[in-house]
């Protein structure tokens, strides 16, 4: 029996070497790997008559890997057989020292990853088959809803569109008129209200153009109350048609974190379903559709409402409301997808969509993330737990600046959170590990100075920045003795000029240290 | 990579499965199910390929075989009885291998050829001897590890 024989029981090819790199043993496992039976693997010096990679310098690896006499192992390699050439392997392999009697040899063992590797790729190609499937019933939905909207909207681009023309009118009679002095003022009253007519058709053509516009998982800061109206103004034509009044209830100014269009997509269907459940029950005459905003600060999410005063829904309806393919309205109207594509719009936000029981009509809640936490987990690499990667919490609530600065921050490698709350903030410092603030200096709720003093009390001691313009500098400079805030970002500003405070006042921060 | 299909003849009382392309993770064998006969027989001599997923849905599906059924395996390639070495539960208990194919290295022409062999033929683990089939040289050698290739007779 060879000493090496016991190689023989594994699952891996394995090929014995000396000291000089010579072949002295493979297993059996290493002619069927190789495809070359005992009589012609016997013939084989070296490795490399073998085996091949172009990932891998096989004869310098094994050269210095010998040198070493420790277990070493490669990086995965694509493995090509000289003989076979249609054969590749995806493998690791592994060197082990082993000492005999006869002296030192080592085992190269073959670690076959090929399959793993295949259902990897094929795994990760119908995953992408998937997303894009997702995208076309998504943008299907929306063509859809377009086309039961398209009625409606036409109408409304039809009344500015007379009067734009109306008014044309009444310019061209008034040019041929003599004593055109005099009526100069009407003119001009005339050609404002052709203008505004044109704005008007232009801003709903934009809606549209905006609605159908595929900008998937691009997600920006966006202002909810706006983001609401951007819904009812779709789907008002349709209201005032059915006499259906829609009324807005806002309870905070909330920001989220969220994909605009997708969003926007999600409240106009849970509306238009409303408007649809009345016309259909009759009940459209006096018939109401209430969107409410509102916020948890125990669940640590904002919710958005769409509530009715309509039929509601049956036992059984609820029990699938959001399987695929389910559809209250008659044949014809609706795709049926709407809610199940809801829902998957608003997971993908990491919030849910859910009925929630109400005596009267039906009512739908979409749960959002507050921005703090959205922000901070999205990031993987944060989740990841990297030091270099450094957490900044900005406070501001105005939704462009936020987008500006998630630009500016995260295209530098740091980590942005957003926030527009300054409770909200300072709830989220004390859980956190944020390694320096950026704060607006007039917010509605309170003041630069107040969120800082409050944020020290709490106990944060990293870095401060205020973000205002000139006429608060005497405040920063108070503020900066009795706060220890770290500098000042001068609104408007660049973006040179916001990362280099950033950077200074983390670096003096890491001095500190 | 061709993927497999399942050929499937009934004759009188024995169900006839062809076996062609590779047996890998997309490999479903669903449509033998409920094919109850009292012979099945599997004919392996067009599948060109088989990886460890094609192996775990075949031993899953050989699990389901109709218990009072004979099962019988034919015109194992080598590919075949390479897995057959190495895995558990290729083969259900109380199988037939009726026949497969052996590799064998002719020195005289110096060509290989697999060599298409009857289970019976195979007595003590030994090769049996046969001709080449190019040059016609009777005395060809086995050209693998006898006690290794012939370990699953020892199996059923």
């Amino acid at each position: 029996m060879n000493e090496f024989s016991s190689f023989d029981y594994l699952f891996d090819a394995v090929l014995v070497v000396n000291l000089k790199s010579e072949i002295v043993y493979f297993n059996h496992q290493a002619n069927i790997f190789f495809k070359l039976p005992p009589r012609l693997l016997k013939q084989k010096k070296y490795v490399p008559q073998i085996c091949d990679s172009n990932d891998l310098d096989i004869e310098e690896w094994l050269g210095k890997s010998l040198l070493s006499f420790d277990v070493l192992i490669s990086p995965e390699i694509k493995l090509t057989i000289p003989h076979e050439q249609d054969l590749e392997y995806y493998v690791v392999i592994k060197l082990i020292p082993i000492q005999t009697d006869k002296g030192a040899n080592f085992a190269i063992v073959f670690n076959d990853l090929t399959v793993e590797k295949t259902l990897h790729l094929k795994y990760r190609e119908q995953l992408e088959e998937l997303r894009k499937t997702h995208n076309q019933i998504l943008q299907a939905d929306k063509l859809t809803t377009l086309g039961e909207l398209t009625a409606n909207i036409s109408h409304e681009i039809n009344n500015p569109l007379t009067i734009a023309a109306g008014h044309s009118e009444i310019i061209r009679d008034f040019l041929m008129l003599p004593n055109i002095e005099k009526r100069i003022p009407t003119i001009q009253s005339a050609n404002n209200t052709v203008i505004e007519s044109i704005e008007r058709v232009n801003q709903i053509i934009k809606n549209m153009k905006d609605f159908l516009h595929q900008s998937e998982d691009q997600k920006e800061y966006c202002d909810l109350d706006t983001l609401v109206d951007a819904a009812i103004e779709w789907v008002q034509p349709a209201a005032t048609k059915a006499h259906v009044q829609i009324k807005k209830q806002i309870k905070i100014r909330s920001v989220a974190l969220a994909n605009r269009i997708k969003l926007e997509q999600v409240i106009i269907n849970l509306i238009k379903n409303s408007i649809d459940a009345l016309v259909e029950s009759g009940k459209s005459e006096g018939g109401q559709v209430l969107i409410g905003l509102s916020k948890s600060d125990a669940d640590r999410q904002t919710f958005i409402d769409v509530l009715d005063n309509g039929p509601g829904l049956s036992e059984e309806i609820k029990k699938n409301i959001f399987k695929p393919f389910q559809s209250t309205k008659v044949t014809g109207h609706g795709t049926g997808l709407g809610l199940s594509i809801c829902q998957k719009i608003i997971e993908s936000h990491r919030g849910r969509l859910e009925h929630v029981e109400s005596k009267i009509g039906c009512h739908f809640r979409i749960r959002l993330p507050l921005i703090e936490v959205y922000s901070y987990t999205r990031n993987d690499r944060s989740l990841s737990g990297s030091k270099s990667q450094k957490k900044i919490l900005v406070l501001d609530n105005e939704v462009q600046i936020l987008n500006v600065l998630n630009t500016f921050i995260n295209d530098e490698g740091l980590v942005f959170i957003g926030s527009s709350d300054p409770l909200d903030s300072l709830s989220f410092l004390e859980k956190a590990n944020v390694d320096l603030v950026i704060t607006d200096f007039s917010m509605p709720q309170m003041n630069g100075s107040d969120f800082a003093q409050k944020a020290r009390e709490q106990g944060y001691s990293g870095p401060i920045l205020y973000m205002t313009s000139s006429k608060n500098i005497e405040q920063y400079n108070k503020d900066k003795i009795t706060l220890n805030v770290s500098g000042l970002i001068l609104k408007p500003f660049h973006k040179d000029d916001v990362m280099k405070t950033i950077r200074t006042a983390l670096k003096n921060k890491e001095g500190d240290v | 990579m061709k993927r497999l299909t399942i050929n499937k003849q009934i004759l009188q009382d024995e169900l006839n499965v062809q076996l062609v392309g590779a047996i890998d993770e997309d490999s479903d064998f669903k449509e033998l199910m409920g094919l109850e006969q009292k012979t099945i027989s599997f004919d392996f001599d067009l599948v060109t390929m088989i990886n460890s997923c094609g192996i775990r849905e075949w031993i899953k599906f050989n699990e389901k075989l109709p218990p009072k059924s004979n099962i019988v395996y034919k015109n194992c390639p080598q590919i075949i009885i390479e897995q057959i070495n190495m895995v558990h539960g290729f083969f259900r208990q109380g199988a037939v291998i009726q026949s497969f194919y052996a590799p064998y290295y002719c020195e005289k022409c110096g060509k290989e050829a697999k060599i298409h062999i009857k289970s019976e033929q195979v007595k003590n683990r030994k090769a049996p001897s046969a001709d080449c089939p190019h040059c016609g040289n009777e005395d060809i050698e086995f050209d693998a590890i006898e006690a290794q290739y012939f370990s699953f007779l020892g199996k059923v």
